[in-house]
Formats: C-alpha cells, structure tokens, sequence
C-alpha cells in the first residue's frame, strides 16, 4: 500500500451510490466504483470489446458494459456473464477528504 | 475469425445529449414490468391457443391460429429483449426466456449472443454485421420468403443440425469464439430436443396438432414479426457511424408496440442498447429534438420506402435511403 501513488479521481459528491465514474491516465482508461461494500476501482474498458463501463451500469455489486451487457464483479474483477472476455485487473481506490482516489503503483 | 476491432474504431457512434445522471433513471430495471409483459404474453397465447383448439372443424379454426401464431412468433422479441439483460431484473429470468423463446424459433441461442454483439458495434457495417437484413444488390424472392420465416428458419434449421453434431457453421465461424463452440454445441442440441419432440408426438398420435402449436406457427404467424424487423435497417445506408441513418423508429398502436416490446423506438434501442423496453418510449420523447421524424404505421410510409429502395437497389446496390436529420446536432 505504502508504494502506491494516489490520484485525484473526482469529487466524492461526483460518485453516488450503486454508480461508476472513468478515469484516463496515461492513456488507460479505469473506472471507479461507488456499492455498500465501499470504493473500488477496476480497469476502464469491457474485455470484449473495450467500450468504456463507465458508461454501464451497476447492479448487484456487479458492472455491466454498455454495449452488450457482458458483467464482470466489482471487487474482483471477474468476469459473470458473457461475451466478457478476461478478468478486469482491479486497483486501490479510496474517498478521503471528500474526494475519489485511485492509488497506483 | 474477422477481429473488427482492428479494423476499425469502436468509438465513433454519435451519441445524443443525455447526462449520465439521466441515463441512469432509463437504465433502471424492474421485475414487475418484465413479469407483467411477459405473463400478459403467455396468457394471451394461451387464450389464442385454447380457442384455436376448440374452433378445430369450424372456418374460424384459420383465423384462431393465425392469431395464435402471431402472438407466438413474438417470440422473438422477447428473446431479442432478454439477450440484453434488460427484460428482468432477476437475471436467471432472462437467461431462461433468452433460451426458451429462441428455441421456439429454432435458433442457437449461443451463436445469436455473439451475432448480435458484433450487430451492435458495427450496426450495417457490410462485411463486419452478420445481421444486415438484405444482401446488396437484394435478392427479392429471399426476402419475400422470410415474410413466413422460410430462408432464415431454414438457415436457422440447418445450423441447429450442424452444431447439434459439432460442426461449427460457416456463418458462425466469422464470429463466435472459438473457446464457446462447446456450449454453442449443446445449446443446439437442446434447441433440437424441444424442436423433436412436437415432431415425434404429431407422429406418434397420427396429428398435426402438436407441429401447429409448437415450432410450425413461428412459420405460418411470422409476417408481422418479419414485417417490422425488416423495417428496422433494410435500405438504409450502410457504412454509417450514427444509428439516427441505419436505423427506423416507428410510431405504433399500442399492440404492436407489445408484440415488438418497444423495439419500435430501434435508433433509441441501437444508441442506448441497455435501457429497457418500458423505458425506450420516455427515452424516445427526451432525445426527439435529435432524433428524425418516426415512420408512423407499421404499413406506412417506412414499408412503401423500404420496398422502393429494394427495388432500386436490384438495379443500383449503392442506392440507399438517406434520412433527414435535425440541423443543429449533425
């Protein structure tokens, strides 16, 4: 944990409940994640065919991309439903003086 | 296997003037809804059914089936519904009608998950969308067949039989991955076995019955189910990146807007694919300011066009419709 970089994400209010926010840096796409269980943060783009979840939806701690409905599980990353491909990697993420953070290593 | 997300880029597809947060209320799903619509759906068949059965021997037995294959070969709207995910909140529920409804019409329900898929990216992208409703230049007498589901039931027939013995068919194999060739096997076989067993009992009790309440009325009921997904996309232009050009969305009585499930809002459909039927018609009147003017009628204006520019297109394949799009968001 200690190795991690963290970065400014959003603001907390910018994140509701059973939602997802994206976040692009350095040309990767993440996207984070706001259930009952807490904050997550897992890759940005749908191992199908890379559409960008935060444009999905979330339900039942789960994501599901926007375009064809595949679903991969918010703390792990993985995959639920097909035509998910791979797992998400997944990431730190915290809300901490009123922001989202993503932490990186 | 064609991998078009190398050719060319996802992200290209206009998108309408929608926030995020009111996205999010369209998006919301709901078990009543799905339950209300598709009980409604079964009673109704069963009714149609019921009194087909005790017309039998009377002139109103052909009206009563007609009514009775109708309502069955919407079918295939539930089916398209469910493969969204959006029909039900409770996803067992859509994974079950996905599978029973698309056996009703003798699909492969695996091989159609991975079709539509690439349907939705690349939406009349010739090469790349295994759905493009007519070949360019159209060939007519095909199309005219499917008003009774005979050139794609008997595709559809033919591929259920190769995959049943573990022969991938050529179609699929331009886009299902290789790693579901075995679930798309016995997904086939279990399509078979509830296609046999109407066929076994017509011959074992010596009756047509069976074959007319299972399998066969998708044929002789398919004309206003074919009717409106030819309306969809056929003639319009192909090659586009906005759905506002490749799409139609019609204006509908509120029976067929039940026999479709909303899916005459399609431009809405192909923008925002995981909304779900009963919120397409509020989703449709927010975003009409972008959108162009719906075809009113299922055998309206949209149909005469549509056969027009088949026709022309018999003669001319780079003819195409080209639609009138608000000024201020092209």
């Amino acid at each position: 944990m200690n190795d991690l970089t963290w970065h400014k994400v959003c603001d907390s209010d910018d994140l509701e409940m059973d939602d997802v926010v994206g976040y692009n840096r350095e040309g990767k796409y993440y996207a984070l994640y706001r259930i009952a269980d807490g904050i997550f943060a897992t890759d940005g783009l749908c191992t199908h065919e890379q559409a960008n979840l935060c444009d999905g939806y979330v339900h039942k701690n789960s994501i599901e991309c926007p375009k064809h409905n595949a679903r991969f599980r918010i703390h792990d990353g993985k995959v639920l439903r097909k035509p998910g491909k791979e797992d998400l990697a997944t990431y730190d993420a915290k809300e901490d003086e009123g922001f989202i953070w993503l932490g990186l290593p | 296997m064609i991998h078009p997300e190398q050719i060319i880029e996802e992200e290209e597809w206009f998108k309408s003037d929608l926030s995020r947060k009111e996205l999010k209320v369209y998006l919301k799903r709901n078990n009543y809804r799905g339950i209300f619509h598709v009980g409604l759906w079964i009673v109704l068949l069963g009714g149609s059914g019921y009194l087909a059965f005790q017309l039998i021997g009377t002139p109103w037995v052909i009206p009563a089936f007609l009514l009775y294959g109708i309502l069955y070969s919407s079918c295939n709207a539930i089916w398209h519904e469910c493969s969204h995910g959006t029909v039900f909140k409770t996803d067992w529920l859509n994974s079950f009608f996905y599978f029973f409804c698309g056996a009703m019409e003798i699909r492969d329900m695996v091989d159609f998950r991975w079709s539509h898929s690439r349907h939705h990216s690349y939406t009349l992208h010739s090469g790349i969308d295994p759905e493009i409703p007519t070949s360019r230049p159209p060939n007519l007498f095909i199309f005219l067949l499917d008003f009774f589901y005979i050139y794609n039931g008997i595709i559809a027939f033919k591929n259920i039989l190769l995959h049943s013995i573990g022969i991938v068919s050529s179609k699929a194999k331009a886009y299902v991955p290789e790693e579901e060739y075995k679930n798309m096997f016995w997904s086939a076989r279990a399509v078979l076995l509830l296609q046999l067993i109407p066929i076994i009992l017509s011959f074992v009790f010596k009756s047509m019955l069976p074959v007319l309440f299972f399998g066969l009325p998708r044929f002789y009921g398919a004309f206003i189910q074919f009717t409106f997904i030819a309306l969809q996309h056929a003639g319009l232009p192909e090659n586009q990146w906005d759905h506002r050009r490749n799409c139609r969305s019609l204006k509908l009585s509120p029976i067929f807007s039940f026999l479709f499930m909303n899916m005459e809002n399609h431009i809405e459909h192909h923008m925002y694919p995981m909304v779900p039927f009963h919120a397409l018609p509020k989703l449709s009147k927010r975003i009409s300011a972008e959108m162009p003017s719906k075809y009113k009628n299922l055998f309206g204006s949209g149909y005469f066009e549509m056969f027009k520019t088949l026709i022309i297109q018999k003669k001319n394949p780079e003819y195409s419709i080209e639609k009138s799009i608000p000024e201020a968001v092209k």
